[in-house]
């Protein structure tokens, strides 16, 4: 039987409650804020308010946990009984009621120590990256920065600001316990930042990620869409896993990045010798399915099965969980009966027309250039289109130049290609302990500024830092990124990653010069002292030695050494 | 009025033309085939009405290949090939011809030389074209559900997209399952195996080998045996840095000469072997492997058979087609002169 929900209102925020399907009490307290509400030098403030509510050191007899999604924080929990529940909420209410600014240092250093076991985003915060640069969904490419930099004073306004009454909703599955409270502050939903998507020309592809393809898909919510990506999946594990065997796993995973838009990942592991074959069979797949549609079986099985899921264990959860982020997102919430009728009127124009919006917003990963997708579409850009004019250094180490002026810092690794970031568009400013400095544009392009790399080095970081303001500062204890060797040209400063091993500076040609130098002051001193054929050899040595040097550091400098 | 005079330099003399060699025979890419002829005419001008029916109504696939084959190798995209496809939405062979020719489109943008010589910014434009030929040939396949011929065509397709060794063998496999000796999958699965298209001389000469000894006497199959030796042979400079000398005498190794020999005997050279359209192509990559084995007589038995019906491959490895079939004829006739006046030559 599908699930019935009910909906209330305890303490001014809304409650929704099914029948349990196991007879035991399960909850979540759902707020409407997650990852993609923050910016980058704020990165993680959500997470470490979600680790301080429940960081209160009491052990629960009960299972009990919270996790921070793109745009949702929930707090939840299961057990028999219904009291737990009661507990589970209060404890949560009094932890973000709480004054946690003794414990802040501790659990920052969890969460650095969590996101360091953890790993990064891959590629899926690549694309989301690609998608919308340092803001909203592209914040999942970088580590969360705001660790580094918080203190109790920010970390309570942002817990003030979007852990309110308004903004939560409490779904229980099971029985209601008796003297619920939801001491929660009093406040409304505050309105979330809109979308901003780079212009990008889509469809599009960027090289990253170990193995395998991935494509990223966005689009509006819909029944079609929903049933559309259940075919696509079913017909790709079909044909690379059960037909061809050049896949093991094909995988899906979706989020809502707003209250109409979601994020589908579709992914297909492969070897290296197989991803070609694997790329084009998914596109060929895809392509297909844009062409012609679903067929009616298809759309029938995909209703079956979410009946199935919604008549499940799981399925009051599913519902509820579901509904809460509608209302959340103040959207009527659906009926699932009602989600079951429109996705069995799911036609195959409409299947077509669905897959045709995706194919044609996709990006898609893939681990190197595999042909059958660079005769689909073009790669996505891997350099600025706008530029800077102002002061131009040449790179000690390479032939890159960095021009810094007024309106930003420009980085030309090779004529005609350059990374800018511009001050009126800066995500942030991350200094690390070496003097290294990340300039991070909201379109997710990055410059890596080396002071021992250029002429007047400390002077541009000074210059720089005076331009950036002092809310985009991030200062991290540890060692910048490792520059590149001296016969790369640098690139683009990818996603930073806190905790890399220290840069080496170039001390080694300092300490020839210095040599050469003595050499000369020995040949004067020689000759002061009276040993004049000696000294002027000495002087002639060294001076010899210099310019030698000199000539052959030049020469490394126009070969772009 | 300068101080100094430099001395002017002597007037060079104009650059004299180099002198052109002598052009051989003229080469036709349709191997005599007056229908082929005809229907190259009227594509020319656009008419592909009753080359549709002719098509429509070639159901022997050999025959179907080799029209579609010769006659979709055109330079540039023409327009008339979308209204035919427009025109008859129902039909397979707008798609097969499209596809056939999006295949040779893109390898026109490409050059046939290797990737190295290959500028950077073509490579997207050879894939695109690469990419919609094998949408046009997979539909042609979906429409005809028993015409090898989409398949066979489009392992070229995989081949250029690079789409591994697992696909070649699936869409070879889709062929032969629809006509086991589909003569143009099997040539051009030997450049699907090969080295150059990721494969390996081993995987080459197995799938020629196998072929060969599983195909019956009197088919054109066997010609994978002689197409596998000159793929190695014309490779070896680029395996080591004697492969030059070890290429002057590959094709005098007793092994090697005896497999071309044992494949000619099974096919060109057997009472029972079936003239088609392709037979000008046999004869004439058996004629350059004897002449490179230096097996005279058997060299001329098949020139006496060709004719006039000189073929580009592979003769356009000596340069100009033409030119290089004639001096393998003159050298064989010095040869065997001189052999006739001293004494006597025999063909092993």
């Amino acid at each position: 039987m599908i699930p019935v929900v009910e909906t209330g209102v305890v303490d001014g925020v809304t409650v929704l409650r099914s029948a349990s399907a196991t007879g035991r009490n399960a909850a979540a307290l759902v707020f409407r804020v997650g990852r993609f509400d923050e910016t980058l030098p704020v990165a993680g403030v959500t997470h470490l308010v979600e680790h301080l509510t429940l960081s209160t050191g009491q052990r629960a007899s009960y299972q009990f946990n919270a996790e921070v999604s793109g745009r949702f924080t929930a707090f939840f929990m299961e057990s028999a009984d219904p009291a737990d529940t009661a507990d589970f909420i209060t404890t949560a209410c009094r932890g973000l009621a709480g004054d946690h600014r003794q414990g802040l240092e501790q659990e920052k250093r969890i969460l650095r120590t969590e996101a360091a076991s953890r790993g990064g985003a891959g590629a899926l915060g690549a694309c989301l990256n690609e998608r919308y640069g340092a803001s909203g969904p592209g914040l999942a490419a970088y580590p969360e920065y705001g660790l580094h930099r918080l203190g109790w004073a920010e970390v309570e306004a942002w817990r003030r600001s979007w852990f309110t009454a308004g903004n939560a909703v409490l779904w229980i599955s099971g029985t209601v316990p008796d003297g619920l409270r939801l001491d929660l502050p009093p406040g409304p939903a505050p309105a979330a930042a809109p979308l901003r998507p780079l212009g990008l020309t889509l469809p599009g592809f960027a090289p990253g990620g170990r193995g395998g393809i991935g494509l990223s898909l966005t689009g509006r919510l819909s029944d079609a869409a929903s049933v559309t990506l259940d075919i696509l999946q079913r017909r790709l594990a079909q044909m690379l896993r059960h037909e061809r065997g050049l896949s093991y796993d094909v995988a899906q995973a979706r989020e809502r990045l707003d209250g109409d838009i979601f994020h589908a990942w579709l992914t297909a592991d492969a070897l290296p010798e197989q991803t070609s074959s694997v790329a084009h069979a998914m596109l060929t797949v895809f392509e297909s399915l844009a062409g012609h549609g679903g067929t009616d079986e298809e759309v029938a099985e995909y209703a079956r099965r979410l009946r199935d899921g919604y008549e499940s264990p799981a399925g009051p959860v599913m519902i509820l969980h579901r509904q809460a982020q509608d209302v959340l997102y103040g959207r009527p919430a659906r009926e699932p009966a009602k989600i079951l009728w429109a996705a069995g009127q799911v036609g195959p124009e409409a299947v077509s027309d669905a897959a045709r919006q995706l194919l044609g917003q996709m990006i898609v990963a893939t681990p190197q250039l595999v042909p059958a997708i660079q005769g689909r579409m073009p790669q996505l850009p891997a350099w600025s289109a706008t530029t800077v004019s102002g002061v131009i250094r040449r790179s000690r180490d390479s032939a890159a130049s960095l021009t810094t002026g007024s309106l930003g810092v420009m980085l030309t690794p090779e004529e005609g290609r350059h990374v800018t970031v511009c001050f009126d568009a800066m995500a942030a400013l991350l200094c690390w302990n070496d003097g290294q400095r990340t300039l991070v544009g909201t379109d997710g392009f990055a410059v890596r500024l080396d002071p021992g790399e250029w002429p007047d080095g400390d002077a541009v970081v000074r210059s720089v830092e005076a331009l950036v303001p002092p809310g985009l500062v991030v200062t991290i204890d540890s060692p910048g990124p490792e520059r590149p060797p001296r016969d790369q040209a640098p690139a683009a400063a990818p996603p930073p990653v806190a905790g890399t091993s220290p840069a080496r500076p170039r001390v080694w040609p300092r300490i020839l010069r210095g040599l050469c130098f003595a050499v000369v002051a020995f040949g004067i001193l020689a000759i002061a002292g009276g040993d004049v054929s000696d000294g002027i050899a000495f002087v002639v040595i060294g001076v010899l030695a210099v310019a030698c040097q000199q000539l052959w550091a030049q020469r490394r400098v126009r070969r772009g050494r | 009025m300068a101080l100094f005079k430099r001395p002017r330099p002597a007037a060079a003399p104009p650059p004299q033309p180099a002198a052109a060699p002598p052009k051989g025979p003229p080469v036709d890419p349709l191997a005599g085939d007056a229908v082929a002829h005809r229907f190259r005419a009227e594509l020319a001008e656009g008419r592909w009405q009753e080359f549709h029916d002719f098509l429509e109504a070639t159901r022997d696939w050999t025959s179907r290949d080799f029209y579609l084959s010769r006659l979709a190798d055109i330079t540039g995209r023409p327009a008339w090939l979308d209204e035919w496809a427009a025109a008859r939405p129902g039909s397979p062979l707008p798609w097969l011809f499209r596809g056939q020719h999006g295949v040779f489109w893109a390898w026109q943008a490409r050059g046939s030389g290797r990737a190295s010589t290959v500028a950077q910014d073509t490579w997207p434009v050879f894939y695109a074209r690469l990419v919609d030929a094998d949408r046009d040939l997979a539909r042609a396949a979906a429409m005809d559900d028993e015409d090898p011929t989409p398949h066979a065509r489009s392992i070229q397709a995989a081949l250029g997209l690079d789409l591994g060794q697992t696909e070649k063998h699936k869409r070879f496999g889709e062929a032969a399952r629809r006509f086991r000796w589909h003569r143009s999958a099997h040539t051009i699965m030997i450049q699907a195996t090969a080295a150059k298209w990721s494969g390996s001389n081993q995987e080459m000469f197995e799938f020629a080998r196998g072929s060969s000894a599983e195909a019956p006497e009197g088919s054109g199959v066997h010609v994978v045996v002689p197409l596998a030796h000159l793929e190695k042979w014309l490779n070896l400079p680029r395996e080591s840095g004697d492969g030059e000398a070890r290429q002057l005498q590959y094709f005098r190794d007793g092994q090697v000469r005896a497999e071309i020999w044992r494949a000619a005997d099974r096919s060109v050279r057997s009472p029972r072997y079936q003239p088609d359209q392709y037979t000008p192509s046999d004869r004439n990559i058996f004629t350059m492997c004897f002449f490179l084995m230096q097996d005279y007589q058997a060299q001329l038995e098949q020139m006496r058979l060709i004719g006039p019906l000189i073929e580009a491959s592979p003769w356009k490895y000596h340069g100009d087609p033409g030119r290089a079939y004639e001096q393998a004829r003159t050298r064989a006739l010095q040869v065997i002169g001189m052999a006739q006046g001293s004494g006597s030559h025999r063909a092993p």
